[in-house]
């Protein structure tokens, strides 16, 4: 237990060091943060996974001058990494309690979580940053439109119910 | 009341998701309204402004020939000025000491220890803050005279963050010159060297190559300073004006001096100008 807060801990302050210097890469992003979350360990509660995300997404936040950008990314990562967590899960299910690693569930099964859960953090740097507020709510009229065309489509299931 | 309690642990993920992304997103989008989420975690904040002049002194120090060759011929105009140094084809030597002259703009010089460009967004953080006598919206140029590097947005007492050109929120006040067509300059978040000058209506007339400067029309730059050169145009069909992409004159990535301009006269102005908003 204590051997893991350690390793935890330490990795809180290397990963934002090694961020650090990445951030010196002129011209592209990249980024290794978020390995803090993902190897945070299974079966852990998740209102208190996401709160340390939150936290640390804020320490990198105060690096990048973006406040509240990399908070609400890693916080969205560590949401999705339950959902991720069920869908890969092996055959005997995990060990609770031990770290999500390659050294513990495999090189395949680590690229598999890794990149799904990178590819969502992406995504979502991607859509707060280049979206303003404006076209957020541009998205949020679509969302609409979906919406309403849906309960149409549904509504129109119950009210004629096709056979053929 | 328990099944409420159970409720909630079952589902505290979820809580603390939606609760946690409302608290990040809206000090985001809120950013540049909301002056204290800025002065805290912005690199204005004293240990990480600390981090950035020590990591930028090595930096500078790999610069410092370059440095030293823009410094020496920025000397050299500077001693052109020098009244000692023109020719004076006054034929009376008695001269009027002229006391009508009020100071209107005040200089700062500052080093850039933070700066990016690759994002939509981009800040610059300088080594000069509000001791030193700087002011939020006041006007940054660049180092050797030729372009503008941004508008400070945030001092603190020994740092101040700049709200670079390269940035998706940048609006300045730009004009052509030789017809004195105004316009506003934007960055569409795309190329570090060109920026968007934008409102120059369709009946002016402009040529490729034309040289765009500030306006003077906003309390924040002085009139006439350089920014770019007009790189290519072209008419919009169903609006009235021009777009028109700017060749900036300066390189935004290897800024390391910038002069801080501050309006002396900034508050009297607007002031006036609020008064007759106001009536």
């Amino acid at each position: 237990m204590t051997s893991l807060i350690r390793a935890n801990f330490i990795r809180f302050v290397l990963l934002i060091i090694i961020q650090f210097i990445l951030k010196g890469v002129d011209s592209i992003d990249i980024y290794i943060y978020p390995v803090f979350i993902l190897l945070l360990p299974v079966g852990m509660i998740d209102g208190l996974v996401l709160l340390l995300a939150f936290i640390y997404g804020f320490c990198i936040d105060a690096f990048y001058d973006t406040p509240g950008l990399f908070a609400s990314a890693s916080v969205a990562v560590a949401a999705a990494r339950p959902l991720v967590l069920a869908i890969l899960e092996p055959r005997g299910g995990y060990e609770q309690g031990k770290a999500p690693t390659k050294y513990n569930l495999g090189t395949r099964w680590f690229v598999q979580y890794s990149s799904i859960l990178m590819l969502w953090h992406t995504i979502w740097i991607v859509a707060i940053e280049q979206l303003s507020l404006f076209s957020w709510l541009r998205v949020l009229i679509w969302l609409m439109i979906f919406g309403l065309s849906m309960l149409l489509i549904i509504l129109y299931q119950f009210l004629f119910n096709p056979k053929e | 009341m328990q099944r409420i309690f159970l409720f909630f642990i079952k589902y505290n993920g979820v809580f603390a998701f939606v609760f946690l992304e409302v608290i990040a997103l809206s000090i985001y989008f809120t950013r540049n309204n909301n002056a204290n989420t800025q002065a805290f975690l912005s690199s204005a904040n004293g240990l990480i402004g600390g981090v950035y002049e020590s990591t930028s002194r090595v930096a500078r120090y790999w610069n410092l020939s370059a440095v030293n060759d823009s410094l020496a011929r920025e000397n050299a105009e500077l001693k052109m000025r020098l009244p000692n140094s023109k020719f004076s084809s006054l034929i009376q030597s008695n001269t009027i000491k002229d006391t009508t002259l009020q100071q209107y703009y005040a200089y700062y010089d500052a080093k850039v220890v933070n700066n990016t460009i690759h994002r939509p967004r981009n800040f610059l953080t300088i080594n000069k803050g509000a001791v030193q006598g700087l002011k939020a919206n006041s006007g940054v140029l660049n180092g050797n005279g030729m372009g503008i590097v941004g508008v400070v947005q945030k001092v603190s007492n020994n740092y101040a963050v700049v709200m670079s050109i390269l940035n998706l929120d940048t609006r300045i006040s730009a004009k052509i010159l030789g017809n004195n067509n105004f316009g506003v300059m934007v960055w569409d978040g795309l190329d570090s060297r060109y920026m968007n000058l934008e409102s120059v209506p369709k009946h002016a007339t402009i040529n490729n190559g034309d040289t765009i400067t500030t306006s003077g029309y906003s309390t924040i730059f002085p009139e006439g300073i350089l920014i770019g050169t007009i790189d290519s145009f072209y008419r919009p069909p169903g609006v009235n004006f021009y777009s028109i992409k700017v060749d900036l004159f300066n390189d935004l990535n290897n800024t390391q001096y910038v002069y801080v301009v501050s309006n002396l006269l900034k508050e009297e102005r607007l002031k006036l100008e609020e008064e007759v908003i106001n009536d």
